[in-house]
């Protein structure tokens, strides 16, 4: 993935609340958030049940 | 689509089951429509809302059977639910079409598969063999989709979607020998199985507990 679309999805997923940006000594650091944990678990168990029915999210 | 005396309290009571059970099915994937901005579950929420109501204009056409008062034997309405139900399976269906087409699968070819001869002239014929023939292509679909997901829930919808096609089957054979009752209760029955295997991803789904937040 090239910098420039990472930078990009990197900014709305923090936009979005998913992930949680950490900056310390001029490094940047991600880290997802309880928001995001949410988020993936919604999203797997709904990937499940679209896959039960034999289709993909 | 008469029943025979006292199957039709029963017939009647599975057709709301049926409209339980689909409604259910619409909601989960609604839920995750909201969330997951999914086209395949607005499709899968469209498919179980059409297949709910469908149920619920059937199960009111039995029920005038049994109250007179409420009586809906008008052949508009009963056309009107089988083509509810159509509309239903055919979007069924459609999700399969688009899933495949989007891989650019081959499976496209399985879109043939189930060929069925359409004969009769009633129009509530034409529906209950148009609702076969989707249901059969969703059948074919969810067992391919097991091949490659390996999946034992998609191979149980499978089967669950067999039963139905199989319901829809009885459906369009008691259109064709009305004065054979049994014919009916079979395909509610078999619907009613179907539909009831169908629901077992939103029981699995209710009893994880998904939460969360507001939508993303």
């Amino acid at each position: 993935m090239s910098y420039t679309r990472m930078s990009k999805l990197l900014s709305e997923l923090v936009g979005s609340g998913l992930l949680v940006e950490l900056n310390k000594d001029k490094i940047s650091k991600y880290m997802i958030s309880e928001k995001g944990i949410q988020f993936l678990a919604a999203y797997y168990s709904f990937e499940d049940f679209a896959q039960s029915f034999g289709l993909r999210l | 689509m008469a029943l025979p005396g006292g199957m039709t309290l029963v017939g009647d009571f599975l057709q709301f089951v049926g409209v339980f059970v689909s409604f259910s099915i619409a909601y989960v994937a609604y839920r995750g429509l909201k969330q997951t901005e999914s086209s395949s579950l607005l499709r899968l929420a469209t498919a179980f809302i059409f297949l709910g109501f469908g149920f619920l204009v059937e199960g009111l056409v039995g029920l005038g059977q049994i109250v007179p008062a409420l009586s809906l034997s008008a052949t508009a309405v009963v056309v009107g639910g089988l083509l509810l139900e159509t509309t239903g399976y055919f979007f069924l269906a459609f999700s399969h079409v688009v899933d495949v087409m989007l891989s650019k699968k081959t499976g496209v070819a399985l879109l043939v598969f189930p060929i069925i001869s359409l004969t009769g002239a009633q129009l509530a014929d034409v529906l209950s063999i148009l609702s076969f023939y989707f249901v059969l292509y969703g059948v074919v679909e969810t067992v391919y989709s097991y091949a490659r997901t390996r999946k034992p829930d998609t191979l149980l919808i499978a089967l669950g979607l067999s039963l139905i096609g199989g319901g829809t089957f009885f459906q369009w054979l008691s259109l064709l020998y009305q004065y054979v009752g049994v014919l009916s209760l079979l395909q509610i029955i078999l619907q009613e199985m179907g539909l009831l295997i169908l629901f077992t991803p939103v029981l699995r789904f209710a009893m994880g507990g998904v939460k969360v937040n507001g939508p993303v």
